[in-house]
Protein backbone atom coordinates (compact mmCIF):
# COMPACT_ATOMS: atom_id res chain seq x y z
CA UNK A 1 0.00 0.00 0.00
CA UNK A 2 1.23 3.50 -0.79
CA UNK A 3 0.97 5.82 2.17
CA UNK A 4 2.83 8.57 3.99
CA UNK A 5 5.90 9.93 2.26
CA UNK A 6 5.59 7.76 -0.86
CA UNK A 7 2.05 9.04 -1.48
CA UNK A 8 3.24 12.63 -1.96
CA UNK A 9 3.26 14.12 -5.42
CA UNK A 10 6.22 12.70 -7.40
CA UNK A 11 7.65 16.20 -7.81
CA UNK A 12 7.90 16.65 -4.05
CA UNK A 13 9.48 13.23 -3.65
CA UNK A 14 11.91 14.08 -6.39
CA UNK A 15 12.84 17.35 -4.72
CA UNK A 16 13.45 15.50 -1.47
CA UNK A 17 15.72 12.93 -3.09
CA UNK A 18 17.56 15.51 -5.16
CA UNK A 19 18.41 17.32 -1.91
CA UNK A 20 19.17 14.11 -0.02
CA UNK A 21 21.51 12.80 -2.72
CA UNK A 22 23.39 16.08 -2.91
CA UNK A 23 23.77 16.05 0.88
CA UNK A 24 25.14 12.51 0.65
CA UNK A 25 27.75 13.81 -1.76
CA UNK A 26 28.51 17.04 0.11
CA UNK A 27 28.69 16.21 3.80
CA UNK A 28 31.85 14.71 5.25
CA UNK A 29 31.31 15.74 8.86
CA UNK A 30 31.22 12.54 10.99
CA UNK A 31 28.16 13.65 12.96
CA UNK A 32 26.12 14.53 9.89
CA UNK A 33 27.30 11.46 8.01
CA UNK A 34 26.24 9.23 10.89
CA UNK A 35 22.84 10.91 10.99
CA UNK A 36 22.49 10.50 7.22
CA UNK A 37 23.38 6.82 7.35
CA UNK A 38 20.89 6.18 10.16
CA UNK A 39 18.21 8.16 8.32
CA UNK A 40 18.58 6.44 4.95
CA UNK A 41 18.56 3.00 6.59
CA UNK A 42 15.53 4.04 8.60
CA UNK A 43 13.84 5.30 5.46
CA UNK A 44 14.40 1.94 3.79
CA UNK A 45 13.02 0.13 6.83
CA UNK A 46 9.92 2.29 6.99
CA UNK A 47 9.30 1.95 3.25
CA UNK A 48 9.45 -1.81 2.76
CA UNK A 49 10.89 -3.29 5.94
CA UNK A 50 14.37 -3.28 4.38
CA UNK A 51 13.68 -6.03 1.86
CA UNK A 52 15.19 -4.19 -1.12
CA UNK A 53 18.14 -3.09 0.95
CA UNK A 54 18.90 -6.60 2.13
CA UNK A 55 19.18 -7.79 -1.47
CA UNK A 56 21.81 -5.24 -2.44
CA UNK A 57 23.66 -4.42 0.78
CA UNK A 58 26.33 -7.08 0.16
CA UNK A 59 27.57 -5.45 -3.03
CA UNK A 60 27.44 -2.01 -1.44
CA UNK A 61 29.55 -3.16 1.48
CA UNK A 62 32.22 -4.50 -0.88
CA UNK A 63 32.36 -1.16 -2.69
CA UNK A 64 32.53 0.74 0.60
CA UNK A 65 35.27 -1.56 1.88
CA UNK A 66 37.25 -0.97 -1.30
CA UNK A 67 37.02 2.79 -0.83
CA UNK A 68 37.97 2.43 2.84
CA UNK A 69 41.13 0.49 1.97
CA UNK A 70 42.22 2.52 -1.05
CA UNK A 71 42.52 5.87 0.69
CA UNK A 72 45.11 5.09 3.40
CA UNK A 73 47.14 3.08 0.89
CA UNK A 74 47.56 5.97 -1.50
CA UNK A 75 47.60 8.94 0.80
CA UNK A 76 50.28 9.62 3.39
CA UNK A 77 48.99 13.00 4.48
CA UNK A 78 48.25 13.58 8.13
CA UNK A 79 50.28 14.06 11.29
CA UNK A 80 49.55 10.92 13.33
CA UNK A 81 51.47 7.99 11.89
CA UNK A 82 50.04 4.63 12.87
CA UNK A 83 52.35 2.16 11.09
CA UNK A 84 54.28 1.59 7.87
CA UNK A 85 53.29 -0.53 4.89
CA UNK A 86 56.02 -0.96 2.24
CA UNK A 87 57.84 2.11 3.54
CA UNK A 88 54.68 4.17 3.28
CA UNK A 89 53.29 5.84 6.34
CA UNK A 90 49.70 4.99 7.14
CA UNK A 91 48.26 7.87 9.12
CA UNK A 92 45.29 8.01 11.42
CA UNK A 93 43.93 10.93 9.41
CA UNK A 94 43.96 9.08 6.10
CA UNK A 95 42.29 6.04 7.71
CA UNK A 96 39.56 8.30 9.10
CA UNK A 97 39.21 10.01 5.74
CA UNK A 98 38.82 6.65 4.02
CA UNK A 99 36.20 5.62 6.57
CA UNK A 100 34.27 8.87 6.08
CA UNK A 101 34.37 8.48 2.32
CA UNK A 102 33.18 4.89 2.49
CA UNK A 103 30.28 5.86 4.78
CA UNK A 104 29.39 8.68 2.42
CA UNK A 105 29.35 6.25 -0.51
CA UNK A 106 27.18 3.83 1.51
CA UNK A 107 24.75 6.67 2.25
CA UNK A 108 24.55 7.55 -1.44
CA UNK A 109 23.90 3.94 -2.51
CA UNK A 110 21.33 3.28 0.24
CA UNK A 111 19.59 6.57 -0.57
CA UNK A 112 19.30 5.35 -4.14
CA UNK A 113 17.68 2.12 -2.91
CA UNK A 114 15.04 4.23 -1.14
CA UNK A 115 14.65 6.39 -4.24
CA UNK A 116 13.90 3.31 -6.32
CA UNK A 117 11.21 2.31 -3.84
CA UNK A 118 9.51 5.71 -3.79
CA UNK A 119 9.97 6.85 -7.37
CA UNK A 120 9.02 3.76 -9.32
CA UNK A 121 9.40 3.80 -13.14
CA UNK A 122 5.84 5.12 -13.59
CA UNK A 123 6.49 8.13 -11.39
CA UNK A 124 9.85 8.85 -13.02
CA UNK A 125 8.17 8.89 -16.43
CA UNK A 126 5.44 11.15 -15.04
CA UNK A 127 8.20 13.56 -14.02
CA UNK A 128 9.91 13.33 -17.38
CA UNK A 129 6.90 13.65 -19.66
CA UNK A 130 6.17 17.40 -19.25
CA UNK A 131 9.85 18.28 -19.82
CA UNK A 132 10.72 15.83 -22.58
CA UNK A 133 7.54 14.29 -23.99
CA UNK A 134 9.13 12.52 -26.93
CA UNK A 135 11.90 10.97 -24.85
CA UNK A 136 9.40 9.91 -22.17
CA UNK A 137 7.25 8.36 -24.87
CA UNK A 138 10.20 6.48 -26.38
CA UNK A 139 11.20 5.21 -22.93
CA UNK A 140 7.62 4.13 -22.20
CA UNK A 141 7.41 2.19 -25.46
CA UNK A 142 10.80 0.61 -24.78
CA UNK A 143 9.68 -0.38 -21.30
CA UNK A 144 6.60 -2.00 -22.74
CA UNK A 145 8.77 -4.02 -25.11
CA UNK A 146 11.04 -5.41 -22.41
CA UNK A 147 8.61 -7.93 -20.83
CA UNK A 148 7.35 -8.86 -24.30
CA UNK A 149 10.85 -9.53 -25.59
CA UNK A 150 11.75 -11.41 -22.42
CA UNK A 151 8.80 -13.74 -22.97
CA UNK A 152 9.80 -14.21 -26.59
CA UNK A 153 13.40 -14.95 -25.66
CA UNK A 154 12.20 -17.62 -23.26
CA UNK A 155 9.99 -19.14 -25.98
CA UNK A 156 12.83 -19.17 -28.49
CA UNK A 157 15.23 -20.70 -25.98
CA UNK A 158 12.71 -23.40 -25.12
CA UNK A 159 12.55 -24.33 -28.78
CA UNK A 160 16.32 -24.35 -29.04
CA UNK A 161 16.55 -26.58 -26.01
CA UNK A 162 13.93 -28.95 -27.38
CA UNK A 163 15.83 -29.17 -30.67
CA UNK A 164 18.96 -30.03 -28.72
CA UNK A 165 20.99 -26.89 -29.49
CA UNK A 166 21.45 -25.88 -25.86
CA UNK A 167 22.97 -28.80 -23.99
CA UNK A 168 24.47 -29.10 -20.56
CA UNK A 169 28.21 -28.77 -20.42
CA UNK A 170 28.66 -27.06 -23.76
CA UNK A 171 31.68 -24.76 -23.99
CA UNK A 172 31.48 -21.00 -23.44
CA UNK A 173 32.17 -20.27 -27.05
CA UNK A 174 29.52 -22.60 -28.39
CA UNK A 175 27.08 -21.30 -25.81
CA UNK A 176 27.71 -17.69 -26.82
CA UNK A 177 27.26 -18.62 -30.48
CA UNK A 178 23.96 -20.35 -29.76
CA UNK A 179 22.72 -17.50 -27.56
CA UNK A 180 23.42 -15.16 -30.46
CA UNK A 181 21.18 -17.34 -32.62
CA UNK A 182 18.46 -16.70 -30.03
CA UNK A 183 18.98 -12.98 -30.49
CA UNK A 184 18.83 -13.26 -34.29
CA UNK A 185 15.49 -14.98 -34.10
CA UNK A 186 14.28 -12.30 -31.69
CA UNK A 187 15.48 -9.41 -33.84
CA UNK A 188 13.93 -10.55 -37.09
CA UNK A 189 10.70 -11.43 -35.29
CA UNK A 190 10.37 -8.20 -33.36
CA UNK A 191 11.72 -5.48 -35.66
CA UNK A 192 9.26 -6.35 -38.37
CA UNK A 193 6.47 -6.36 -35.82
CA UNK A 194 7.50 -3.02 -34.34
CA UNK A 195 7.10 -1.47 -37.76
CA UNK A 196 3.64 -2.95 -38.12
CA UNK A 197 2.77 -1.52 -34.72
CA UNK A 198 3.98 1.84 -35.99
CA UNK A 199 1.73 1.62 -39.04
CA UNK A 200 -1.17 0.82 -36.76
CA UNK A 201 -0.30 3.78 -34.51
CA UNK A 202 -0.22 6.11 -37.48
CA UNK A 203 -3.58 4.88 -38.69
CA UNK A 204 -4.98 5.79 -35.29
CA UNK A 205 -3.72 9.32 -35.57
CA UNK A 206 -0.26 9.32 -33.97
CA UNK A 207 1.63 12.50 -34.70
CA UNK A 208 -1.37 14.57 -35.83
CA UNK A 209 -1.28 17.11 -33.05
CA UNK A 210 0.77 18.03 -30.03
CA UNK A 211 1.23 15.24 -27.52
CA UNK A 212 -0.74 15.97 -24.41
CA UNK A 213 0.25 14.50 -21.08
CA UNK A 214 -2.33 13.71 -18.46
CA UNK A 215 -1.26 14.04 -14.85
CA UNK A 216 -3.83 12.38 -12.65
CA UNK A 217 -2.19 13.69 -9.51
CA UNK A 218 -2.17 17.39 -8.75
CA UNK A 219 -0.23 19.09 -5.99
CA UNK A 220 -2.64 19.37 -3.07
CA UNK A 221 -2.31 21.33 0.16
CA UNK A 222 -0.24 18.70 1.89
CA UNK A 223 2.18 18.52 -1.05
CA UNK A 224 2.71 22.29 -1.00
CA UNK A 225 3.19 22.27 2.74
CA UNK A 226 5.87 19.57 2.56
CA UNK A 227 7.41 21.35 -0.39
CA UNK A 228 7.78 24.58 1.60
CA UNK A 229 9.16 22.77 4.63
CA UNK A 230 11.67 21.03 2.37
CA UNK A 231 12.70 24.28 0.77
CA UNK A 232 13.25 25.92 4.14
CA UNK A 233 15.11 23.16 6.00
CA UNK A 234 16.77 21.65 2.92
CA UNK A 235 17.72 25.00 1.45
CA UNK A 236 19.09 26.09 4.79
CA UNK A 237 21.24 22.96 5.04
CA UNK A 238 22.47 23.27 1.47
CA UNK A 239 23.32 26.95 1.62
CA UNK A 240 24.92 26.50 5.04
CA UNK A 241 27.11 23.73 3.67
CA UNK A 242 28.12 25.74 0.62
CA UNK A 243 29.02 28.64 2.92
CA UNK A 244 31.31 26.33 4.86
CA UNK A 245 29.29 25.30 7.93
CA UNK A 246 30.15 21.74 8.94
CA UNK A 247 33.03 21.58 6.51
CA UNK A 248 35.05 18.97 8.35
CA UNK A 249 38.84 19.24 8.10
CA UNK A 250 40.68 15.94 8.52
CA UNK A 251 44.15 17.19 7.66
CA UNK A 252 46.64 17.83 9.07
CA UNK A 253 45.04 16.72 12.36
CA UNK A 254 41.50 15.55 13.02
CA UNK A 255 39.33 18.53 13.82
CA UNK A 256 37.58 18.27 17.20
CA UNK A 257 33.82 17.88 16.93
CA UNK A 258 32.76 21.15 18.52
CA UNK A 259 29.57 22.96 17.56
CA UNK A 260 29.19 26.69 17.17
CA UNK A 261 25.73 28.16 17.88
CA UNK A 262 25.15 28.54 14.16
CA UNK A 263 26.35 24.98 13.69
CA UNK A 264 23.58 23.82 16.02
CA UNK A 265 21.02 25.63 13.92
CA UNK A 266 22.39 24.04 10.77
CA UNK A 267 22.44 20.62 12.41
CA UNK A 268 18.85 21.04 13.60
CA UNK A 269 17.56 21.97 10.17
CA UNK A 270 19.42 19.05 8.62
CA UNK A 271 18.04 16.62 11.19
CA UNK A 272 14.54 17.97 10.51
CA UNK A 273 15.13 17.38 6.83
CA UNK A 274 16.25 13.79 7.44
CA UNK A 275 13.41 13.04 9.84
CA UNK A 276 10.61 14.39 7.65
CA UNK A 277 9.77 11.22 5.65
CA UNK A 278 10.22 9.02 8.72
CA UNK A 279 7.81 11.16 10.72
CA UNK A 280 5.28 11.13 7.88
CA UNK A 281 5.43 7.34 7.54
CA UNK A 282 5.30 6.63 11.26
CA UNK A 283 2.44 9.05 11.78
CA UNK A 284 0.39 7.21 9.17
CA UNK A 285 1.28 3.86 10.66
CA UNK A 286 0.28 4.93 14.17
CA UNK A 287 -2.91 6.46 12.83
CA UNK A 288 -3.79 3.19 11.13
CA UNK A 289 -3.01 1.21 14.28
CA UNK A 290 -5.26 3.55 16.22
CA UNK A 291 -8.12 3.12 13.75
CA UNK A 292 -7.73 -0.63 13.75
CA UNK A 293 -7.70 -0.89 17.52
CA UNK A 294 -10.93 1.13 17.68
CA UNK A 295 -12.71 -1.07 15.16
CA UNK B 1 15.87 19.25 -35.61
CA UNK B 2 17.07 22.43 -33.99
CA UNK B 3 17.30 25.09 -36.58
CA UNK B 4 19.30 28.25 -36.92
CA UNK B 5 19.91 30.66 -34.06
CA UNK B 6 18.07 28.89 -31.22
CA UNK B 7 19.99 25.72 -31.95
CA UNK B 8 23.35 27.44 -31.73
CA UNK B 9 22.25 29.30 -28.63
CA UNK B 10 21.41 25.99 -26.92
CA UNK B 11 24.73 24.42 -27.83
CA UNK B 12 26.65 27.54 -26.83
CA UNK B 13 24.82 27.59 -23.51
CA UNK B 14 25.73 23.94 -22.87
CA UNK B 15 29.36 24.68 -23.66
CA UNK B 16 29.39 27.74 -21.43
CA UNK B 17 27.80 25.80 -18.58
CA UNK B 18 30.34 22.99 -19.03
CA UNK B 19 33.12 25.54 -18.90
CA UNK B 20 31.69 27.03 -15.72
CA UNK B 21 31.50 23.57 -14.16
CA UNK B 22 35.14 22.92 -15.06
CA UNK B 23 36.19 26.20 -13.49
CA UNK B 24 34.19 25.43 -10.35
CA UNK B 25 36.11 22.17 -9.89
CA UNK B 26 39.30 24.18 -9.60
CA UNK B 27 38.08 25.84 -6.42
CA UNK B 28 36.03 23.20 -4.68
CA UNK B 29 37.60 19.77 -4.40
CA UNK B 30 34.64 18.31 -2.49
CA UNK B 31 32.25 19.13 -5.32
CA UNK B 32 33.87 16.77 -7.85
CA UNK B 33 31.11 14.16 -7.79
CA UNK B 34 28.05 16.43 -8.11
CA UNK B 35 29.83 18.57 -10.68
CA UNK B 36 30.91 15.55 -12.72
CA UNK B 37 27.31 14.35 -12.75
CA UNK B 38 26.27 17.80 -13.95
CA UNK B 39 28.92 17.56 -16.64
CA UNK B 40 27.59 14.23 -17.89
CA UNK B 41 24.07 15.69 -18.02
CA UNK B 42 25.30 18.68 -19.97
CA UNK B 43 27.09 16.38 -22.40
CA UNK B 44 23.89 14.48 -23.11
CA UNK B 45 21.53 17.45 -23.13
CA UNK B 46 22.04 18.55 -26.76
CA UNK B 47 21.26 15.04 -27.99
CA UNK B 48 17.98 14.93 -26.13
CA UNK B 49 17.01 18.48 -27.09
CA UNK B 50 17.61 17.56 -30.71
CA UNK B 51 15.56 14.41 -30.30
CA UNK B 52 12.71 16.38 -28.72
CA UNK B 53 12.67 18.90 -31.53
CA UNK B 54 12.65 16.29 -34.27
CA UNK B 55 9.35 15.34 -35.85
CA UNK B 56 9.70 11.60 -35.97
CA UNK B 57 7.57 9.24 -37.98
CA UNK B 58 5.92 6.56 -35.87
CA UNK B 59 8.11 3.95 -37.56
CA UNK B 60 11.30 5.75 -36.60
CA UNK B 61 10.28 6.16 -33.00
CA UNK B 62 9.21 2.53 -32.72
CA UNK B 63 12.45 1.40 -34.33
CA UNK B 64 14.55 3.33 -31.82
CA UNK B 65 12.44 1.97 -28.97
CA UNK B 66 12.64 -1.59 -30.27
CA UNK B 67 16.40 -1.45 -30.78
CA UNK B 68 16.80 -0.03 -27.29
CA UNK B 69 14.65 -2.80 -25.86
CA UNK B 70 16.58 -5.46 -27.78
CA UNK B 71 19.85 -4.05 -26.46
CA UNK B 72 18.42 -3.99 -22.93
CA UNK B 73 17.18 -7.60 -22.97
CA UNK B 74 20.09 -8.99 -24.97
CA UNK B 75 21.82 -9.82 -21.70
CA UNK B 76 19.22 -12.45 -20.84
CA UNK B 77 20.33 -15.35 -23.08
CA UNK B 78 23.91 -14.72 -21.99
CA UNK B 79 23.10 -14.78 -18.29
CA UNK B 80 25.00 -18.06 -17.65
CA UNK B 81 28.20 -16.51 -19.03
CA UNK B 82 29.50 -14.00 -16.47
CA UNK B 83 30.36 -10.54 -17.80
CA UNK B 84 29.71 -11.48 -21.43
CA UNK B 85 27.01 -9.13 -22.69
CA UNK B 86 26.18 -8.10 -26.23
CA UNK B 87 24.63 -4.71 -25.34
CA UNK B 88 27.55 -2.74 -26.79
CA UNK B 89 27.49 -4.94 -29.87
CA UNK B 90 23.79 -4.27 -30.47
CA UNK B 91 24.35 -0.52 -30.01
CA UNK B 92 27.27 -0.56 -32.48
CA UNK B 93 25.20 -2.41 -35.04
CA UNK B 94 22.26 0.00 -34.69
CA UNK B 95 24.63 2.93 -35.11
CA UNK B 96 26.37 1.47 -38.15
CA UNK B 97 23.08 1.04 -39.96
CA UNK B 98 21.03 4.01 -38.72
CA UNK B 99 23.65 6.65 -37.96
CA UNK B 100 25.20 8.51 -35.05
CA UNK B 101 22.12 10.13 -33.52
CA UNK B 102 20.12 6.92 -33.51
CA UNK B 103 23.16 5.11 -32.15
CA UNK B 104 23.35 7.53 -29.23
CA UNK B 105 19.64 7.26 -28.49
CA UNK B 106 19.59 3.47 -28.65
CA UNK B 107 22.52 3.26 -26.25
CA UNK B 108 21.16 5.85 -23.83
CA UNK B 109 17.61 4.48 -23.85
CA UNK B 110 18.86 0.92 -23.37
CA UNK B 111 20.75 2.14 -20.29
CA UNK B 112 17.75 4.04 -18.88
CA UNK B 113 15.39 1.14 -19.39
CA UNK B 114 17.61 -1.58 -18.03
CA UNK B 115 18.16 0.61 -14.96
CA UNK B 116 14.42 1.20 -14.63
CA UNK B 117 14.09 -2.53 -14.20
CA UNK B 118 17.24 -3.16 -12.16
CA UNK B 119 17.12 0.02 -10.06
CA UNK B 120 18.69 3.43 -10.58
CA UNK B 121 21.98 4.34 -9.02
CA UNK B 122 24.71 6.94 -9.30
CA UNK B 123 25.96 4.90 -12.25
CA UNK B 124 22.84 5.52 -14.40
CA UNK B 125 24.00 8.77 -16.09
CA UNK B 126 27.47 7.36 -16.68
CA UNK B 127 26.05 4.24 -18.27
CA UNK B 128 23.73 6.31 -20.46
CA UNK B 129 26.68 8.41 -21.49
CA UNK B 130 29.03 5.49 -22.19
CA UNK B 131 26.62 3.41 -24.23
CA UNK B 132 25.34 6.54 -25.96
CA UNK B 133 28.89 7.49 -26.90
CA UNK B 134 29.62 3.98 -28.20
CA UNK B 135 26.67 4.42 -30.55
CA UNK B 136 27.54 8.00 -31.40
CA UNK B 137 31.18 7.32 -32.29
CA UNK B 138 30.29 4.17 -34.22
CA UNK B 139 27.76 6.18 -36.20
CA UNK B 140 30.24 8.97 -36.92
CA UNK B 141 32.77 6.49 -38.26
CA UNK B 142 30.32 4.36 -40.18
CA UNK B 143 31.20 5.54 -43.67
CA UNK B 144 34.96 5.43 -43.19
CA UNK B 145 37.18 2.72 -44.59
CA UNK B 146 38.26 1.96 -41.01
CA UNK B 147 34.79 0.89 -39.86
CA UNK B 148 34.15 -0.85 -43.16
CA UNK B 149 36.87 -3.39 -42.46
CA UNK B 150 36.45 -6.16 -39.94
CA UNK B 151 39.77 -5.25 -38.32
CA UNK B 152 38.60 -1.71 -37.82
CA UNK B 153 35.34 -2.79 -36.22
CA UNK B 154 37.15 -5.22 -33.95
CA UNK B 155 39.66 -2.61 -32.85
CA UNK B 156 36.77 -0.22 -32.19
CA UNK B 157 34.97 -2.83 -30.08
CA UNK B 158 38.09 -3.70 -28.11
CA UNK B 159 38.96 -0.08 -27.39
CA UNK B 160 35.42 0.73 -26.29
CA UNK B 161 35.41 -2.32 -24.03
CA UNK B 162 38.15 -0.60 -22.04
CA UNK B 163 36.85 2.95 -22.41
CA UNK B 164 33.46 1.87 -21.12
CA UNK B 165 34.98 0.41 -17.98
CA UNK B 166 37.20 3.44 -17.49
CA UNK B 167 34.31 5.87 -17.75
CA UNK B 168 32.30 3.74 -15.34
CA UNK B 169 35.18 3.78 -12.84
CA UNK B 170 35.15 7.55 -12.85
CA UNK B 171 32.20 8.17 -10.56
CA UNK B 172 33.81 6.21 -7.76
CA UNK B 173 37.19 7.84 -8.37
CA UNK B 174 35.90 11.39 -8.59
CA UNK B 175 33.66 11.19 -5.57
CA UNK B 176 35.34 8.98 -3.05
CA UNK B 177 39.09 9.10 -3.45
CA UNK B 178 40.92 11.85 -1.69
CA UNK B 179 44.19 12.18 -3.57
CA UNK B 180 43.38 11.77 -7.21
CA UNK B 181 46.80 10.97 -8.65
CA UNK B 182 47.90 8.64 -11.43
CA UNK B 183 48.69 5.83 -8.99
CA UNK B 184 45.10 5.68 -7.79
CA UNK B 185 43.77 5.87 -11.33
CA UNK B 186 46.08 3.08 -12.46
CA UNK B 187 45.18 0.98 -9.44
CA UNK B 188 41.46 1.26 -10.15
CA UNK B 189 41.98 0.53 -13.82
CA UNK B 190 44.12 -2.47 -12.95
CA UNK B 191 41.37 -3.70 -10.61
CA UNK B 192 38.79 -3.56 -13.40
CA UNK B 193 41.18 -4.81 -16.10
CA UNK B 194 39.79 -8.35 -16.26
CA UNK B 195 36.20 -7.11 -16.64
CA UNK B 196 37.14 -4.55 -19.27
CA UNK B 197 39.15 -7.14 -21.18
CA UNK B 198 36.21 -9.56 -21.16
CA UNK B 199 33.94 -6.79 -22.38
CA UNK B 200 36.35 -5.86 -25.17
CA UNK B 201 37.02 -9.44 -26.21
CA UNK B 202 33.34 -10.34 -26.25
CA UNK B 203 32.78 -7.31 -28.48
CA UNK B 204 35.49 -8.66 -30.79
CA UNK B 205 33.94 -12.11 -30.70
CA UNK B 206 30.47 -10.84 -31.59
CA UNK B 207 31.71 -8.42 -34.22
CA UNK B 208 33.83 -11.04 -35.94
CA UNK B 209 31.16 -13.70 -36.10
CA UNK B 210 27.90 -11.81 -36.29
CA UNK B 211 28.35 -8.27 -37.60
CA UNK B 212 27.71 -9.44 -41.17
CA UNK B 213 24.34 -10.99 -40.46
CA UNK B 214 23.20 -8.15 -38.17
CA UNK B 215 24.07 -5.52 -40.75
CA UNK B 216 22.07 -7.54 -43.24
CA UNK B 217 19.00 -7.87 -41.00
CA UNK B 218 18.96 -4.21 -39.97
CA UNK B 219 19.85 -2.99 -43.46
CA UNK B 220 16.96 -4.92 -44.91
CA UNK B 221 14.49 -3.31 -42.52
CA UNK B 222 15.93 0.11 -43.27
CA UNK B 223 15.65 -0.41 -47.01
CA UNK B 224 12.18 -1.91 -46.86
CA UNK B 225 10.66 0.90 -44.83
CA UNK B 226 12.95 3.75 -45.92
CA UNK B 227 13.75 4.67 -42.35
CA UNK B 228 15.91 7.31 -40.66
CA UNK B 229 17.61 8.45 -43.83
CA UNK B 230 19.23 11.82 -43.38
Amino acid sequence: MVYGFASLHPRVCFLYFALLLSFCMLFLHPLLLGATLAAVIGLNLSLDGGRALRRSIGGYMILALFIFIVNPLFSSRGATILFYVWDRAVTLESVVYGALFSVSMLCLLIAFTALNLVLNPGKLLLLLSPIAPQTAFAVTVTMRFVPLLTRRLKAIMTVQRAMGYFTDGMGRRRYAREAMETLHALVSWSLEEALQTAASMRSRGYGIGRRSSADEQTMDGRDWLVCWVLLVVGGNSLIGRLMGVHAYEVYPRLEPLGESPLGWLHLASYLAFLALPLIMNEKERLHWRHIRSNM
Amino acid sequence: MIKGRTGWAVYALCFAAAGAVLLATMWRRELYLPLSLLMVFLAMLPFFIRFERRRLRAEELLLIAMLGAIAAVSRIPFAPLPSVQPVSFVVIMAALVFGAETGFLVGAIAAIVSNLFLGQGPWTPWQMFSWGMIGFTAGLLRNTRFMGSLWGKNLFGLVWGFLFGWIMNLWGLLGFVETLNWQVVFASYAASFAFDLTHGLSNVFFLTLFSGIWLKILGRVKLKYGLLEH
